[in-house]
């Protein structure tokens, strides 16, 4: 039992320390590749598998942050409370684009996936793929697929949608500023909106609102989808 | 300082724990946290909660958000099976539907904002 408690603070204590290095970084230089996201994650991960810790189980012991991750969905209501005006003047643009938006990226998945004779359980955490994660992580263990797997799916699609979204819109010419900020929210969530707020205001508010609907919209679909296939 | 946040905490785990047992009750299809947020945020538009009594807690756990993601990204990569996972064909299904879903959310709410303009 000590052992366990030990384990579980250890991992938990790593885990704040490589953040905080990551934190610093970002602020000091203020890249936006310098996501704590990805310095600490690597950082952490170097220090893992460099330093093999006696009796250290970090998959066991940071199952708290997993708890931690559901209260932060709950607390998802305080933006999108703040922002209920501007969502309701919107309210039917913002559901017909996310939900055209959620449902041909979720389409896309299914048809490739039986092109590609993928496995159920492997089809299961692709789904929630572009869900802001911890939503993700709950669909995705509802469907039966591997949470850890469908956090990897969610960050990089996150990364791709981020990397080529910018360019693709423009490509492809779209102008609107609630466009750019929602279709940046749906596919590429936190990250998404980040990226967005860089356009603006509108685009900012866009891009979070779009990552809560989709999320929420998702998750009503789930069932159907479960049902289908 | 600490007795201000800790209430807040409290507020929003009761909602949490409110979200799964009505999930579990009703037997709804969204997750226990997803019932949770909406319940939260229906009492933050009828008024029963006020967004003093959360917004501390709530916006220092969203500041902090990127904090909860590092540890399932670092347990998969020293995990073993990470390197099944992650083939050819994943990395293209991922592209692909992030392309469809970024272009068809653009280009949906394009036409419906041409549509209302015409109008």
């Amino acid at each position: 039992m000590t052992t366990f408690i030990i384990n579980i603070l250890f991992c938990i204590s790593i885990t704040i320390v490589c953040y905080f290095i990551g934190l610093k970084f970002y602020h000091k230089y203020k890249k936006a590749w310098l996501n704590p996201l990805y310095t600490a994650s690597f950082l952490l991960i170097l220090l893992l598998i460099a330093f093999p810790f006696e009796g250290v189980n970090y998959q066991e012991g940071s199952f708290i942050f997993n708890q931690l991750l559901q209260l932060a969905v709950v607390s998802l209501a305080v933006p999108l409370f703040k922002q209920w005006s501007f969502l309701k003047k919107n309210f039917r643009k913002i559901c017909f684009g996310v939900i055209c938006g959620t449902a041909l990226g979720v389409i896309t998945v299914l048809a490739m996936s039986h092109m590609f004779h993928l496995q159920e359980q492997l089809l299961a955490s692709l789904i929630p793929r572009s869900v802001t994660l911890p939503i993700a992580l709950t669909i995705s263990s509802d469907l039966g697929g591997l949470t850890s797997t469908t956090v990897f799916f969610v960050v990089i699609s996150a990364l791709i949608s981020l990397i080529i979204g910018p360019k693709l819109l423009q490509q492809f010419g779209i102008k609107s500023r609630s466009a750019k900020g929602l279709a940046m929210g749906t596919s590429a969530q936190m990250l998404g909106a980040n990226r967005s707020l860089l356009w603006g205001e509108e685009e900012g508010a866009m891009g979070s609102i779009a990552m809560t609907t989709s999320a929420i919209f998702l998750s009503v679909l789930v069932p159907f989808i479960a049902y289908i296939s | 300082m600490k007795f201000i946040w800790f209430p807040q905490l409290l507020i929003i785990f009761g909602f949490l724990i409110l979200g799964y047992s009505t999930a579990t009750i009703f037997h709804l299809p969204l997750p226990g946290s997803v019932v949770g947020m909406l319940l939260l945020f229906v009492s933050l538009i009828t008024g029963i909660m006020k967004l003093e009594w959360i917004e501390k807690v709530s916006s220092f756990q969203l500041k902090h958000l990127t904090l909860l993601f590092i540890p399932p990204i670092a347990g998969l990569f020293i995990s073993s099976g990470f390197i099944e996972i992650l083939k050819w064909n994943i990395l293209i299904i991922l592209i692909i539907s992030s392309i469809f879903c970024l272009l068809g959310t653009a280009f949906a709410v394009e036409w419906f904002e041409k549509r209302r303009d015409m109008k």
